[in-house]
């Protein structure tokens, strides 16, 4: 077995990857090290090829494959090594990883530190437990994206897609534009799950938004016949009486974005269970010493900026750390959310230095109030739970936090 | 006279304005609830001659993946995409790709170019 | 087409007695109606285990073959290289009222012949399953209960048998039975008449219909459907035994009990249905499963984010209450194997034997082959134990064994093309032989790739490629043909 040291091992080689790794590089980290399963670099972004890409970070509008062609070529540039088709099966709370390939067969890799960006996976029909039957003809939304994008077919020609998260509404539009009938979007919440200029994708192309709605039985013996929605009360449960049945042959899932952490179990690293993700400090450090993480695996993002931002933020910090540069912090103030506020990111903070705090909201709200700790006001305009929320805390705003450990940050129902 | 109201959501900031446009014999008469000049713009431009990103694959021989993804240079009329669409279905390029190559000049004479968006190496 | 013997049925009994049957010279060939054995759908929609054989009511084939299957497995499972736990089972009381069933279940089980069963409570009880539902009061615990993925057991036995000179027939349904003079002669398909001078009925949900395709009508089968649901690998741990709750006159119960893999699986009620088709899950039997799982694993509660996937699968109910293996007067050459429900995977080798019994009395010359192998080479599946493996020479023989396809159950390329060599001609039979798309994202990631393969290892273009035969087409259009196709202005 090959045995070899690094100084920062990046587990995945998509946009929080990327970021991290050509950030440490550009740091002083010499020895950086991508591991990617995937045959090439890019993660989901080669297969995103709508525009709204890099509004903030570039402050142009991209395709998802030209923004991510920009950190592709800085990891060339860099001379960052990469090892692709490669698949992490094991990671320790000692930075150890194994590793398998083709071409290098098993591999026990040691890194002075770990970057965590392994991105997130879609839940599927059957973590919902649909009704119905087992057909061909159901797929998630990605697995349909990178088949129509990326592999070259159309899963099929008549299209029912249930979750009006981005994904959904992106793929509504990409299977009108390959001449598939769209017969409808089916969201169980009263509004619309992604952003609101993805709306569009449904409005231009006449496609019927079922608000309110929850799929209920899947037909079909061979192939999917037709969906059965239901109108659902306030607790999401279906009414009797106010069903109706759709034809269609293909069902499109996109009804949720799971991070990926099974090695970041193996690690021993602590979870936040509203994320789904490890609990990570202003350093993006995790629970385990030397185990940052950025990305889709800590917390789902809304745009690939904020992705970068904190991939560069994790791939500075991993690289003071193999430097001996980044001491532990001296204060460890728990967040906590609360209220309208589903999670905050970083949950733990030192409260030395400012930063900006991302969160996400249960429930829309306009001049919405956000407080952090007993002082702290921060007032929003509106606040989506489409969009990430930031919660700015300045230098002013954090002599204001007073001394306890524990803070809660909230909003009001 | 034909009058008609139509709500436009606008998309330029998280705000998602929902702007009430009246329009009288095809023109905009009267704007209600947009907050700012840029959604006042945004929604005659969505009455009048409303453009989108248009983006898609095309076909590729010969390469590592059989397809490229694609981009129009500006905005496109709203109504046209479906053309493009088929129209950019009829073709079939042949690895290697560069990002930015033109894949159709002027598309049905359009004066718009289609890019492609990433680089495909041969098989 | 001629054979000695003829198989309606490509299940795990008919698949048994096919690979029993190969033991000896006799020409066998097996009919399936469906793209691959164990499709048809009891043998791949079960709660997979082998039981102890304390459940049947004494006197009857399934107390007599029940315990005699279990005691067999071990060898079998072994040499097809199926995987297999010898875990034990627990039926729970979870009130002083249900402790008498314990006890008639003990005696039952002896009058059974099954060994090692006795009573268990208190401190050991909860020792051996600290989840149990803290209220219970007493466990029948049974050391020989196990658990045995049921798709793979006959998968091997197919593979073994074809080995040993069976011929399978895939895709090919009975449809008529042709009798002269009191005899069964052959059987009539949709690929053409099957002359046999024994014709053995395994034909699973639709037994009734094939023996009555012969003329014997005194048994009908009904379809009781069963739920199911699967837990994440997560949770493994969480339940140590197969864990009954006290038995109804319907069923065992609705269960909780680890799978040969590592997942839980929790179920499955019991309703009987019109439709010999209908495998659908519904909300109320999701509901039903669940609470059941609920009474005896309270903490299951609170972990309905770790299912990934639930499925139904019908069990083949005789109207005569036990199974029904037998040959008759009239016509000859025709032997029933029917109405093999629970526990028809653990009685399956046991059937075996008796149906070559009854051939023999009937009197097909059976000689023993000298040439047998018993042996069928497993489908390799070095990356699930990577830790124990040196996997330098592994992939210097075959560098696919370092390409995982299925990144959930960590299957590699070269067990997919493995899995198509020896057979799997669909996105489901690689599915039941390697497992991939079995996992947590249930194919998400894997489907394209391993469609990809299929294509490239079968020579059929992608957009032929199945999920399980038929018409179930996964990705039937290439990019643009929608368009091209003028569907749309």
């Amino acid at each position: 077995m090959i045995k070899r040291k690094s100084g920062i091992v990046v587990l995945g080689g998509g946009a929080a990857g990327l970021a991290a790794a050509t950030a440490a590089k550009e740091n002083g980290t010499d020895s950086v090290l991508i591991l990617e399963r995937n045959k090439d670099l890019g993660g989901i972004l080669p297969q995103c090829i709508h525009t709204g890409f890099g509004l903030h970070y570039f402050k142009e509008n991209l395709t998802g494959p030209e923004y991510i062609a920009r950190f592709i070529k800085k990891v060339y540039d860099l001379g960052i090594e990469c090892k692709l088709e490669t698949m992490v099966l094991d990671l320790t709370c000692r930075s150890e990883t194994v590793a398998v390939n083709q071409s290098d067969g098993l591999m026990r890799l040691q890194a002075g530190a770990i970057i965590l960006a392994m991105g997130c996976r879609e839940k599927s029909r059957g973590a919902l437990c649909i009704p119905g039957t087992r057909p061909a003809g159901i797929l998630t939304a990605g697995t349909a994206q990178r088949l129509m994008d990326i592999e070259g077919y159309v899963p099929g020609k008549r299209v029912l897609i249930l979750g009006s998260g981005d994904v959904g509404l992106i793929m509504a539009r990409r299977f009108a534009m390959e001449g598939a009938e769209v017969e409808g979007v089916v969201e169980v919440m009263a509004y619309p799950g992604g952003l609101d200029r993805n709306l569009q994708c449904l409005s231009d192309f006449g496609i019927p938004l079922y608000l309110g709605h929850s799929a209920t039985f899947i037909h079909g013996s061979e192939r999917v016949e037709a969906v059965t929605i239901s109108r659902v009360d306030d607790q999401g449960q279906p009414m009797a009486g106010k069903e109706e049945t759709i034809e269609c042959d293909t069902v499109i899932l996109s009804v949720g974005l799971i991070p990926e952490n099974e090695l970041s179990r193996k690690a021993g690293v602590k979870l936040d269970l509203k994320t789904g993700g490890p609990v990570v400090d202003e350093n993006m450090e995790t629970s385990v010493e030397n185990i940052f993480a950025c990305g889709n695996v800590v917390h789902v993002h809304d745009l690939v900026d904020h992705v970068t931002q904190e991939g560069e933020l994790s791939g500075r910090n991993a690289s003071k750390r193999v430097r001996g540069e980044l001491p532990p912090p001296k204060r460890r103030i728990s967040l906590r959310a609360e209220g309208n506020i589903r999670y905050v990111v970083p949950q733990i903070i030192s409260g030395e230095r400012p930063l900006t705090l991302y969160s996400r909201v249960k429930r829309p709200a306009f001049n919405a109030e956000i407080k952090v700790g007993q002082n702290i006001v921060v007032r929003k305009r509106v606040v989506k739970p489409a969009e990430l929320v930031d919660i700015d805390l300045t230098a002013r705003r954090l002599k204001e936090l007073g001394k306890e450990e524990d803070i809660s940050v909230g909003m009001d129902t | 006279m034909r009058t008609e109201t139509r709500e436009i959501v606008c998309i330029l900031c998280p705000v998602g304005c929902k702007i009430n446009v009246e329009i009288k014999d095809g023109e905009v008469t009267r704007i209600e609830n947009a907050e700012c000049k840029r959604g006042i713009d945004y929604s005659v431009q969505e009455v009048k001659s409303p453009v989108r990103d248009f983006f898609t694959t095309v076909r590729v021989k010969g390469g590592r993946i059989p397809l490229l993804s694609v981009r129009s240079t500006k905005p496109v009329p709203k109504d046209m995409l479906m053309a493009y669409a088929s129209e950019l279905a009829r073709i079939v390029v042949s690895a290697p790709v560069r990002l930015g190559d033109t894949i159709v000049e002027n598309i049905l004479k359009s004066g718009i170019d289609i890019v492609a968006t990433k680089d495909i190496e041969k098989a | 087409m001629e054979t000695s013997v003829l198989i309606i049925g490509g299940g795990i009994t008919g698949t048994a007695i096919a690979r029993e049957l190969s033991k000896y010279d006799v020409k066998v060939v097996l009919i399936e109606k469906e793209a691959d054995v164990a499709f048809g759908g009891p043998t791949k929609a079960n709660t997979a285990i082998l039981h102890a054989g304390y459940d049947d009511k004494p006197g009857t084939l399934a107390a007599e073959l029940c315990p005699r299957g279990n005691s067999l497995w071990s060898k079998l499972a072994s040499n097809l290289s199926v995987p297999f736990k010898r875990i034990g089972s627990l039926v729970a009381a979870l009130e002083d009222e249900e402790v008498p069933v314990l006890k008639e279940l003990i005696e039952r089980g002896r009058r059974n012949g099954v060994q090692g069963l006795r009573i268990v409570k208190g401190e050991e009880l909860f020792e051996m399953e600290p989840n149990l539902n803290k209220q219970a009061v007493a466990g029948l615990y049974a050391p020989t209960a196990g658990v045995l993925s049921p798709y793979e057991a006959a998968i091997a036995l197919s593979e073994n048998a074809k080995q040993n000179g069976v011929s399978i027939l895939l895709e090919t349904r009975a449809t008529g039975v042709i009798l002269e003079d009191g005899e069964a002669k052959a059987v009539q398909t949709n690929n053409g008449t099957i002359y046999a001078q024994n014709i053995v009925n395994a034909a699973g949900l639709f037994a009734d219909e094939v023996s009555f395709m012969a003329g014997i009508s005194k048994f009908r089968i009904i379809p009781r459907k069963g739920e199911y649901v699967i837990y994440d690998k997560d949770l493994s741990g969480i339940v140590n035994h197969v864990l009954f709750p006290v038995p109804t006159l319907v069923s065992k119960g609705i269960t909780v009990t680890p799978t040969v893999d590592g997942n839980v699986i929790a179920g499955p009620n019991a309703h009987d249905m019109e439709d010999k088709n209908d495998l659908t899950t519904t909300s109320d039997g999701l509901e039903e499963v669940l609470n059941g799982a609920y009474r005896l694993i309270s903490v299951l509660e609170s972990r309905r984010d770790a299912i990934i996937t639930g499925f139904a699968g019908l069990r083949p109910q005789p109207t005569t209450e036990d199974f029904i293996i037998k040959p008759y007067r009239e016509p000859r050459g025709f032997i029933n194997v029917a109405g093999i429900k629970s526990p028809g995977l653990t009685s399956a080798p046991a059937i075996a034997e008796m149906v070559v019994d009854i051939l023999k009395r009937e009197g097909l010359a059976l000689r023993e082959k000298d040439d047998f192998d018993p042996f069928r080479k497993p489908i390799f599946h070095p990356m699930r134990d990577f830790h124990l493996i040196k996997m330098g020479e592994l992939t210097s023989q075959d560098p696919r064994y370092g390409h995982i396809v299925c990144r959930c159950e960590y299957v590699t390329e070269a067990e997919i093309v493995d899995a198509l060599r020896r057979g799997a001609t669909t996105l489901d039979g690689v599915k039941y032989r390697t497992r991939a798309g079995m996992g947590r994202c249930q194919g998400g990631f894997c489907t394209p790739h391993v469609v990809r393969i299929i294509s490239r290892e079968l020579g059929v273009p992608i957009e032929e490629v199945t999920k399980n035969g038929g018409e179930s087409r996964i990705l039937p259009h290439p990019a643009k043909q929608l368009l091209l196709g003028g569907r749309k202005e």
